[in-house]
């Protein structure tokens, strides 16, 4: 999640310049029932942790914005004051293939701060909020890119051309020239960004009325466009490719600029398609909430001056809760849609709260307007039988079987590879294998089709530790792409061999209900394996069917296959397979 | 005497000293008891010391003895020692042919030995004041050496300090020495309460058969001397806390969900409108596969997702906008979340209320740290039933938490892609607040598409960090890869 650091004498600055006094102890109590974790807040510092659905707590500034509404009963407006400025852009229509959106603002006379050090402060926030937004809004300036500037060092009008490559100006950072294609080979932020242009033959390019380069979006802006520590007066440009991204991005910067008391100024934009726009619109988004939502999704009521002080909290404004006619279904399917004669509110939303998209997001901040904690008690009604997995009691009788027999049960990861599951063991894959297309190491490339390598790994983790061992694991494996569950065991011990092991497998079939009398029903038969088939050694090794069905194997591990694992210690052990036990089985009750 | 009670050994002294009136050292209680373990010899003489029979002599000495480099010295020189000899045989001793002449590690210290011993450095030579003295010096010190183990008495304190802040030169050491003279308590016990019984230490079948064990008297142990742990079999801790859980969620009235690992992102993320440009999706959070590399989907699922995810389809909603690719829907991953079975079971079962949970594995592509695995359990419980509500959501957690053992629960905001309203969970955990997992209601993007009918309050929280919390544990990998002895040693929870 994204994180901002704030200064402290930031926030009680802002608060200061609306009239409210900073509160440290109300940010700790109160700023996290807003929806945002604080990670430390002291006297200096303020850390939070910003959820991705909001990009308008990214600044200083956005978040004193609305700390003014929810901590301080200073309700805010749902919309942007503009006056009407004179600053033209002219969009060339050849931009429509380039980067069609193209959006600007004025913002004039902010306070930027009393001495330098606020200033500072000032600058750094406003350039990390533009990254912020960046990563927030256009995944990384892919949709939208932000330009700011100080309007005082260029001269509108600005005209937005489609260059050819070999156009050349002085980008930021830098003391001289380059060419639109070796910003994008050498400058840092060129071969950041390159990509994003990828395969095109002309590029975008922002001039002002001398021809002097504001910026070449979404790389970077001209060196003499900076803003510096005597800047009040400032350009924004916004370019990019999602109309909505690029609104609420320009919103956002003239709002950080507003909170420092800066007026925005609107610009006429002459757009690729030959329109004039004026921008920013700045204008609240209308939505339509159904009240029924407060009782049926989150089992309140509220009365209508409840509601107003709950959104008026979240910087929402309510207009009215108007009663509608009869036009609509009794029931409802969609939480979108009133019921007959049913009541809704017709809400003004911010158009920087990129978050809104249904009314079931107005009807959660009504809801953290009105505080979480003070929700009633509502219990579930209808009365429902839990029922367990299908094997959940084989599962049970498997762990009690072997714990009792002194197996400690373990766990391994399912990602193995084939070296393990299958070359190592001397198996061959009889099913498909799960294969990751971006594994994290080499040796977790593919899902495992057998427990008995996880098993045998973690001995080899453990020759530290005195003998013996006698290891369990129940666990799922994929074969098929699909999950089977399998229980395997392992004994390391100095003496016992397959007579042990035989003695084991014979308590654990007596656990499970299966004889070795061939007249029972659960018949358990055990045959030699005689060839060195998967790791077992031949003649010492045995497969068990009941009633037929080949369950599982069990006998000494061949030396050769413990060597690998680099085990020098005798070992045997088996492994099952669960779903299959639990098909021949059943349920003794 | 009625309350006497002696030892076969404390018998066996007393008969032996009574009547005496030396002093017995150890060595004279071995050979008149005809023992070999000086251990029997001492607990005996303090045993009847103890029980006021005997009197007990502790006579404690501090010895120097030579330590490890101190043989060395003795049989190569010490190192000042040796250096002076190569001062005086050398022609040009100088501090460049000394470093050529002594490995760094001699030279060094070798050095302030000198120096301390009246050589000093004049124009880079190596020159003594008083060349007497200092060979006299060096003959003391090697002198003393080998005279060792001395009483600390008998050396002089000087040179003892001296030697002892070199490294293993030499090691003073406390030795006790005991010796026990008969007092006339001992000297008045009735011989005939000093014959040795027999003491039985294994109680066995055959003793127990025959009757010798009747007069026969059975030997105290220290009980408070650890034995060896026998080797035991017993459940993972993650296997507890799964089944602490199931039996929680089944006793609420919740059915158990099993589903498979691999799954198509359009049921992970797209059926829970994830937007497919979502970091959470790109190839450094979520393993694709190569196989299966795609997996069919149903086209009414494709439409609908498309549609809720480009316009928000009929539900109301914006949608997300831009362009929805079937392609990225059909790709083969491992879950990253169990929310994938939920949704695809509400798909199945849209009209039925139900409540159904899942306690099981999740994939992330995490490298394995301290903290990270790239798959750990994850538990997620939904109720889907009429006048289903964030309040109840709520009341249910509390009643879950609480059955726990966590009877304090709160909650606030949180954020979820595919719940909204959405919690974050803290309970009450040894006295401080502990965040324990996240809830909300699915959005209706998520639900309405699929035609289910009533609200859908949904919980979950990953098993691996409780797991370390309750075991103290500050390793993930512990849980996976673990120690034996370790895992062993842990409480059953």
């Amino acid at each position: 999640m994204p994180t901002i650091t704030v200064q402290q004498k930031t926030l009680e600055m802002l608060l200061e310049l609306q009239g409210l006094t900073h509160n440290i102890e109300e940010i700790q109590d109160k700023l996290p029932l807003l929806g945002t974790d604080i990670d430390s807040c002291d006297a200096d510092q303020l850390v939070i942790e910003i959820f991705p659905d909001r990009p308008d707590l990214l600044s200083a500034e956005t978040l004193s914005h609305s700390m003014r509404s929810y901590l301080h009963d200073d309700y805010t407006k749902p919309n942007l004051n503009i006056n009407t400025g004179d600053v033209v852009f002219h969009v060339d229509s050849e931009l429509s293939n380039i980067r069609p959106i193209i959006l600007g603002a004025v913002v004039k006379g902010v306070h930027t701060g009393s001495n330098d050090e606020e200033i500072d402060i000032f600058i750094k926030g406003l350039m990390e909020h533009q990254e912020k937004l960046h990563f927030a809004l256009g995944g990384g300036r892919k949709k939208v890119s932000i330009g700011v500037h100080d309007l005082e060092t260029i001269s509108p009008p600005f005209r937005v051309k489609a260059c050819e490559p070999d156009t050349r100006f002085i980008p930021l950072a830098m003391d001289e020239e380059m060419s639109l294609s070796e910003i994008l080979e050498k400058h840092p932020k060129g071969m950041e960004y390159a990509d994003l242009l990828e395969g095109m033959d002309k590029f975008p390019v922002i001039f002002d009325s001398d021809d002097k380069v504001l910026s070449f979006p979404p790389i970077i802006n001209g060196s003499h466009t900076t803003v510096s520590n005597t800047t009040k007066n400032f350009l924004i440009d916004v370019t990019g490719w999602d109309r909505r991204a690029c609104e609420t991005a320009l919103s956002l910067i003239c709002l950080q600029l507003t909170a420092r008391n800066g007026v925005i100024e609107s610009v006429t934009v002459n757009n690729c398609k030959g329109e004039a726009e004026i921008q920013p619109s700045g204008k609240s988004n209308i939505v339509e909430v159904p009240m029924r939502l407060l009782p049926e999704i989150i089992g309140i009521n509220l009365s209508e001056e409840e509601i107003r002080v709950s959104l008026q909290r979240m910087g929402m404004s309510l207009i009215e809760i108007t009663q509608i006619g009869d036009d609509y279904p009794d029931s409802p399917e969609k939480m979108s849609m009133p019921e007959k004669g049913g009541k809704i509110a017709i809400v003004e939303v911010p158009n920087w709260r990129f978050d809104i998209l249904h009314p079931i997001d107005i009807i959660e901040d009504i809801i953290i307007g009105h505080g979480y904690e003070n929700l009633p008690s509502s219990k579930p009604t209808s009365s429902m039988t839990g029922v367990p997995r299908v094997d959940h009691n084989m599962r049970r009788r498997l762990r009690e079987s072997l714990q009792g027999l002194g197996f400690t049960q373990i766990q391994s990861l399912t990602l193995s590879n084939d070296a393990d599951q299958f070359e190592n063991m001397r198996w061959t894959a009889n099913h498909e294998v799960t294969r990751i297309t971006n594994p994290i190491t080499i040796d977790h490339t593919l899902l495992r089709h057998h427990l008995l390598p996880g098993i045998l790994r973690l001995l080899s983790k453990n020759k530290h530790n005195e003998l013996p061992h006698s290891v369990y694991e129940l666990g799922t494996v994929v074969r098929d792409h699909k999950n089977k569950n399998r229980v395997a065991f392992i004994t390391a011990e100095k003496s016992g061999g397959f007579a042990a092991v035989r003695g084991r497998i014979q308590a654990m079939m007596q656990d499970l209900g299966a004889s070795f009398d061939a007249d029972s029903k659960m018949f358990a038969e055990i045959s030699a394996i005689e060839d060195g088939e998967g790791p077992w050694l031949a003649g010492r090794s045995a497969k068990i069917e009941i009633n037929g069905v080949h369950v599982g194997c069990f006998g000494e591990i061949d030396p050769t296959i413990s060597e690998i694992f680099e085990l020098s210690v005798p070992l045997n052990g088996a492994e099952f397979d669960v779903d299959l036990l639990l098909e021949v089985l059943g349920d003794p009750v | 005497m009625e309350n006497l009670s002696l030892t076969n050994p404390e018998r066996r002294l007393l008969s032996k000293m009574q009547g005496t009136s030396n002093h017995w050292t150890v060595q004279e209680v071995l050979s008149a008891c005809e023992w070999n373990d000086q251990a029997i010899a001492v607990g005996a003489g303090e045993g009847l010391a103890n029980q006021g029979l005997v009197e007990q002599i502790i006579d404690s000495k501090t010895i120097v003895q030579i330590g490890k480099n101190g043989i060395e010295a003795l049989e190569n020189g010490l190192l000042e020692s040796r250096l002076w000899s190569w001062i005086c045989e050398s022609k040009e001793a100088t501090m460049s042919s000394l470093s050529q002449n002594f490995e760094r590690s001699e030279a060094g210290p070798g050095i302030g030995l000198l120096k301390k011993l009246g050589v000093s450095i004049q124009g880079g030579a190596l020159v003594a004041q008083d060349p007497d003295a200092v060979e006299k010096e060096i003959q003391a010190r090697s002198e003393f050496l080998s005279s060792l183990p001395k009483n600390i008495e008998d050396c002089d304190p000087g040179m003892v300090d001296s030697m002892k802040s070199r490294k293993e030169l030499i090691e003073v050491s406390e030795t006790t020495s005991r010796t026990w003279i008969v007092a006339a308590e001992g000297n008045a016990i009735d011989s005939s309460l000093l014959v040795e019984k027999e003491i039985i230490s294994e109680i066995t079948p055959e003793l127990l058969q025959s009757d010798s064990w009747r007069d026969a008297e059975f030997r105290r142990f220290d009980v408070t001397l650890d034995s060896a742990i026998p080797k035991r079999g017993k459940s993972h801790p993650m296997q507890a806390l799964i089944e602490r859980i199931r039996s929680i969620f089944l006793e609420m009235g919740f059915s158990e969900l099993v589903d498979d690992y691999v799954q198509t992102a359009g049921w992970n993320m797209d059926a829970l409108f994830i937007p497919q440009d979502h970091p959470a999706r790109e190839m450094q959070d979520t393993f694709y596969l190569d196989n299966p590399k795609s997996i069919d989907l149903k086209k009414e699922h494709l439409e609908l997702w498309k549609s809720v995810h480009e316009s928000g389809g009929d539900t109301g909603s914006t949608g997300w906008q831009g362009t929805f690719s079937e392609d990225i829907s059909k790709k083969g991953l491992l879950r990253t979340h169990t929310t994938v079975n939920t949704i695809q079971y509400l798909a199945d079962n849209p009209d039925k209320p139900c409540r159904v949970f899942s306690v099981d594995r999740v994939f992330r592509k995490e490298a394995i740290d301290r903290t990270h695995l790239p798959e750990f359990h994850q538990i997620e419980g939904i109720i889907m039933e009429e006048g289903a509500t964030l309040a109840m959501l709520v009341d249910t957690l509390k009643t879950f938490y609480a059955k726990m053992g966590y009877p304090e629960v709160r909650v606030r905001p949180a954020y979820f892609p595919y719940t909204e309203p959405s919690l974050e969970v803290e309970v009450k955990w040894r006295g401080k607040w502990l965040e324990l997992g996240g809830a909300g209601i699915f959005r209706p993007e998520v639900t309405e598409p699929l035609g289910v009918k009533h609200p859908v309050c949904a919980w979950g929280m990953g098993l691996e960090r409780l797991a370390m919390l309750v075991l103290g544990l500050d390793d993930i990998r512990q849980l996976y890869i673990s120690d034996l002895d370790w895992l062993n040693s842990q409480p059953i929870l």
